[in-house]
């Protein structure tokens, strides 16, 4: 009888082989072709039925130019942005999804997150249900839509876990804040870096009493990226928002929205 | 000799060197004896799984394996030395402090997650002791090596400026970050930092302040004739490494509450220059 440990090797290699053929923007048979072995072989590794030899797995890692340590460790495909050609890729994604606004990369604490909480197979189903290839967090270079992202925030809020998880890492932060900042001027010195280190934020400027955030670039997004990036900035703010009632300064904080991506925190004495 | 040949070959090579039996040398690859010799006797190739617990447990790399590129002599130190110990490349010519890698793992924990942080760390073999102190001494290697791990995964140029840039959170609370507020003004700092606090925490390069006015800096970074001489190089770190140390530069200016500096870097050791110059401008 096969080990858990043994399937669960077997289907991390399987994610990876598929993720890498779609990359390439080939079918299986097309694959097999380039590795030397069966369409059927491919197709039971991509399924899990069978794990790679030594052999398969290098050759598979030579034609995509990875290295075959880093990504049977990591359990992504790191193909540099230059070899995914857009429109060759071989990923599902809904029709109306177009624009590609963000790299896979910036998702992976959410990603590393969910496969850390055991709900990998949980959050397949969801991406599946929603027409979205699960594979496209495998390959960290990839351009997607901030769509997906959105997708990615919505499904971490509706999972209480999660939810909970990400709340505990920022209570945990915020513990630290209070342990190591002795007045409001260094507590909120520190949060500014965090918020800026932690929460991936493009842009942030301090001035005397207050901070403006930036949590999108500054160009113009199409109206249907807009609508589905109101749940990520709001999901955004609201991690800001926690982490400065947590540190609990003297002096009051307020937080205005000056735009949907642009908050500005006052501090008033 | 095509791959599959060379590849039975190396690991032939390597039982020898080594001096092991069968049994023992399966256990590397999590296998008994009579399944890693029917796997010999057939030429076949073992499962991937199985190949990666052999390569950490040997140090050595898939493609090393498949390419015939094995250093022997330095296959024998790592497997005869004990398993929570530093490889030697990241031992010997130690002037750096941990402090640096800490800050970038902390960071790649941050943006990227936990995984791939791991996943890093096994792939340099460095025991999860490092990253408990600040203080241990490590080979500037181990920066240039992760630094390079981090190119070849697709790392921009921005992300090694933020990967300095994080260091900011990292310092704050400790005691070199408590240090670094109590200074008067950024002059003070920087020129303190050139003077006396460089070589506290690093001995590969030494700094020197060039320029010093109102709101630009010049600071000048040469590798010191220590650093030259243990690692046999002029050339030390790497072009990456430089862009994390404009990173760290930018952050000094907000320990004492301004913004993060602009820095450039007007000369560089790795474009012929004989030294780095990194010009901060702060506001």
């Amino acid at each position: 009888m096969m080990k858990d440990s043994e399937l669960i090797l077997r289907q991390k290699t399987a994610k990876l082989l598929r993720a890498g053929r779609k990359v390439r923007g080939i079918n299986q048979s097309q694959m097999a072709e380039i590795l030397g072995v069966t369409q059927s072989m491919i197709s039971k590794l991509e399924s899990a039925t069978l794990g790679p030899d030594a052999g398969v797995w290098y050759h598979f890692c030579q034609e995509l130019s990875i290295d075959p340590d880093l990504t049977f460790r990591s359990g992504y495909v790191f193909v540099k942005g230059k070899k995914i050609s857009k429109k060759n890729l071989a990923f599902r994604f809904p029709r109306n999804y177009k624009a590609n606004d963000l790299l896979v990369k910036e998702a992976l604490p959410f990603i590393s997150l969910i496969e850390e909480l055991d709900l990998e197979q949980d959050f397949n189903g969801y991406c599946i249900g929603l027409k979205i290839d699960p594979d496209i967090f495998s390959v960290p270079n990839l351009a997607i839509p901030f769509s997906i992202f959105s997708k990615l925030m919505d499904y971490i809020k509706s999972n209480k876990i999660l939810k909970q998880s990400l709340n505990a890492a920022i209570n945990f932060e915020s513990q630290d804040l209070k342990l190591t900042g002795s007045d409001d001027e260094s507590k909120i010195e520190k949060v500014v870096s965090m918020i800026q280190q932690r929460q991936n934020i493009l842009s942030i400027s301090q001035k005397k009493s207050s901070i403006e955030i930036k949590i999108a670039p500054d160009f113009s997004f199409s109206e249907e990226s807009e609508v589905y990036l109101d749940d990520y900035f709001s999901l955004k703010s609201k991690q800001i928002e926690s982490i400065l009632k947590e540190i609990n300064p003297t002096k009051n904080v307020d937080i205005k929205v000056l735009s949907k991506h642009h908050l500005q925190v006052s501090f008033v004495a | 000799m095509n791959t599959h040949e060379l590849f039975w070959n190396q690991l032939d090579l390597i039982q020898n060197v080594l001096h092991l039996d069968d049994k023992n040398f399966a256990s590397f690859f999590e296998l008994t004896s009579s399944e890693y010799l029917k796997l010999k006797s057939t030429k076949t190739y073992p499962k991937v799984s199985s190949l990666d617990h052999f390569c950490k447990r040997l140090k050595v790399s898939q493609s090393q394996l498949f390419e015939g590129d094995i250093n022997y002599m330095n296959l024998k130190e790592r497997f005869l030395s004990t398993p929570n110990e530093l490889p030697y490349r990241y031992r010997y010519g130690a002037l750096s402090k941990s402090r640096t890698i800490i800050n970038l793992f902390n960071y790649i924990e941050t943006a990227y997650g936990l995984k791939l942080k791991l996943a890093l760390i096994e792939q340099l073999g460095i025991p999860s002791y490092l990253l408990d102190s600040p203080e241990h001494q490590i080979n500037i290697n181990l920066i240039t090596d992760l630094c390079h791990l981090l190119q070849k995964i697709g790392f921009t140029k921005s992300e090694f400026v933020n990967l300095g840039l994080a260091s900011f959170y990292t310092n704050y609370g400790n005691s070199f970050g408590q240090y670094l507020r109590k200074h008067r003004n950024i002059e003070e700092m920087f020129d303190d930092l050139c003077s006396n606090l460089s070589h506290e925490f690093e001995k590969n390069f030494s700094y020197k302040l060039e320029h010093i006015n109102d709101n630009n800096i010049i600071v000048l970074a040469k590798p010191t004739e220590q650093a030259k001489e243990l690692l046999g190089t002029h050339l030390v770190g790497t072009p990456d490494a430089c862009l994390t140390k404009q990173g760290v530069f930018a952050t000094f200016p907000r320990y004492l509450g301004y913004q993060y500096s602009k820095v450039e870097k007007t000369h560089c050791l790795y474009e012929n220059h004989s030294l780095t110059k990194y010009s901060i401008n702060f506001y």
